[in-house]
Parts: C-alpha cells; structure tokens; sequence
C-alpha cells in the first residue's frame, strides 16, 4: 500500500483531481471563501466594549458557530462567562490568560476550550492582544457578582456585525455567512 | 480510488459491493487506529442498560449518549398521555425520529408520527405536545443548549450534556442501578 510522507507534488499548476460527484458540490455547496483580516474589507473591527472590538470572519447559523478576532487595545478584562460548546482560539498579537489557568498564551500559540468550562480573559500586555476564534455554541456572560446578564450566540454575533454596518452605512458582506 | 466516471447502470456499486464476511480493510496506520480509535456504542432495550428517568409527572427520559467534547446528548423522550413538553429554545441543532403516537409542536404545522423525521436549528423556541390518549415516543439526538422557559416566558432553567448526565447518573445512584459506561462516548 502506498504511503506519503510528504507532498506527492510540488507542481505549480492545478491538478484535475478525479471526483465523480464534481457537479454536485457545485451545485449544492456554501463554497470555501477567504475574508482579509488585514483591511477593514471585508469586515469592520466593530466596538465592544470601550477597550475592545471584534472582526467578525464567519457565521453558520446551522452549527450556531461564528468566527471572529477579538482585539484588546490594552490591558484589560474580559468578564466572567460560561461555555456551551467548544472553542479554537490562536493568539495574533500581544499575550493573554484566563484567572482560572496557570498558563499564559502568545503569538501563535493555540487556546482550546470545552462545554461546562467559565473562565474571565485577562490582558495584562501594554499593546494588549488579539486573538482569532472559531466557536461554536452560546456563551453565557455574567456580571461581577455572578448574576447572568446575556448569552451571545451566532445571532447576537450576527445583529452586532450587521447594527454596527447599518450605522456606519457599510455594506453587508455576504462572504462571512456561511 | 477516486473514480473519474460516476458509475454506470449494472456496473458494480458501493451498495452492491461486499459479502457476508469480515473484509481487512487496507489500513496504512493501523497501529495508530489501534491505540486511540474509539469503539462504538450499543445500548439495548432493557432498562438495566439505561433506566427511564422521569421528567416531570407525566414524562420520562431514556438516556442512549453523552458527549461531553461536543455538548451532544441523544435520548428517546417518552410522554405518558395527552401533554406538554413546555416552551424551550434550542442553541444548537436537533435531529428526531418518532418511534410511537404522535407529538408536535405549537409553532409548527406538522405532526410528528412513528418513522417521520424531524429536525430543529439554532435560534428557535417552540412548544411540545402530544394529544395522544397514551402520548408518544420519540428518539432525539441534540447539541448544545436547550432553555426552558415558564408560561410567562421567564428562563426557568439551561439543559445541556452535564444536566443530562446529572438526570441519568441522579436517578442510577437512587434506584442502586449501576452506571452504564456505554452511554458515555
């Protein structure tokens, strides 16, 4: 039985990669896309918060999951809340940390939290930090006293990019919904 | 192998193919699947397995699997007569198949009988019943958040996969009926 141990090719050039069902997943599906992140583009960095703002990357309202990059402008807190599903970060800039763990993440390095887990995000950076997320399911937040205030979930992540757009009278970008 | 042609009619087909016997499937890294693949589950029918779990007076909750990685829990939800399953919004998707009498929701303008299929998405809340004099049967297998609300629309409380174990693991330790570690993938 053959085995790859590394790319089988390294050809510039675009393969026609055998598939009987080719028309079918043009046909049907959502398609990969790219957003820029770089410019204001292809997504605003909305307000959240005086200290903070989000870019909102993608929303499948199927999964209830949503992608964004989080920006800290500086040091700063992210209050307190609860997880019902799972989430990918990868730290961009800067550095940060939960209370509840002992670890503390920088560039590049990988977050991977699960359902049942509360934890309150802390940038103690100068230049803050941000961080890129792929989540799925609600978030619910509570406020300093522990009394719940709002569950975000890919509505509420959806009405903050699209209020935000209307106000500023930019374009919706149908890219980002999956 | 990929194939370029789709497959003709009368030629061999992945539904034709195979024979009443274990086939070794080529595998390059059996070693790896070996050490970490994860088996698959079979829960019977017999209550020593899993136990119906009341839910409320006139319901119960037979409990099939928890999946604490991805907050899924399947379950086959039985209401005993003519009832409600009151007002609850689902953060995560839904997929159910009737298995005995028929349920439907407030919201919707189906019925739900054994063998039809139904299934739910993020962002709705709706309303359960059943006007069967001996209620309905129904297997579900959800992700996500589940909340319910009261009559006035008061969050009453948020089911997820740790209430669901909870509801299971609570009612074994009463009965001394001992945990069924299939349930668990």
């Amino acid at each position: 039985m053959a085995t790859m141990t590394a790319p089988p090719s390294d050809k510039a050039e675009i393969v026609d990669v055998p598939y009987a069902y080719r028309e079918l997943v043009d046909r049907t599906s959502p398609g990969g896309r790219y957003i820029d992140a770089q410019s204001d583009d292809d997504s605003p960095w909305v307000p959240f918060g005086p200290n903070a703002a989000i870019k909102h990357l993608a929303f499948d309202v199927r999964q209830n999951l949503f992608s964004n990059i989080l920006w800290m402008k500086g040091p700063g807190v992210i209050g307190t809340h609860f997880h019902r599903g799972t989430i990918t970060m990868v730290c961009l800039e800067g550095s940060v940390r939960y209370l509840e763990y002992d670890w503390v993440a920088s560039p590049g390095g990988l977050i991977l939290e699960v359902p049942g887990e509360s934890h309150t995000l802390v940038t103690e950076h100068p230049e803050g930090c941000k961080l890129f997320g792929w989540m799925q399911g609600p978030i619910d937040f509570y406020d300093g006293d522990a009394n719940f205030v709002e569950t975000a979930d890919v509505f509420w992540m959806m009405n903050h990019y699209e209020t935000y757009c209307k106000e500023q009278g930019i374009k919706i970008n149908p890219k980002l919904y999956v | 192998m990929a194939t370029q042609e789709k497959p003709k009619l009368g030629a061999k087909t992945a539904a034709e193919a195979g024979e009443f016997k274990i086939v070794n499937v080529p595998e390059t890294y059996k070693h790896v699947i070996d050490e970490y693949v994860r088996e698959g589950t079979y829960v019977g029918q017999s209550e020593t397995e899993s136990p119906w779990v009341p839910f409320g007076d006139n319901a119960a909750i037979r409990h099939l699997a928890f999946d604490v990685r991805n907050n899924v829990y399947a379950n086959v939800l039985w209401i005993k007569s003519k009832g409600v399953i009151g007002t609850h919004k689902h953060r995560g998707m839904v997929w159910a198949i009737g298995l005995e009498g028929t349920f439907r929701y407030l919201e919707y303008d189906w019925v739900c009988g054994p063998g039809d299929f139904i299934t739910e998405f993020p962002g709705h809340a709706h309303t359960l019943v059943t006007d069967e004099p001996d209620g309905m049967k129904a297997f579900f297998w959800m992700q996500g958040a589940n909340e319910f609300y009261d009559e006035d629309g008061n969050h009453v409380e948020t089911l997820d996969v740790w209430w669901f174990i909870n509801h299971y693991e609570s009612y074994c330790k009463e009965q001394g009926i001992p945990i069924n570690r299939e349930l668990y993938l």
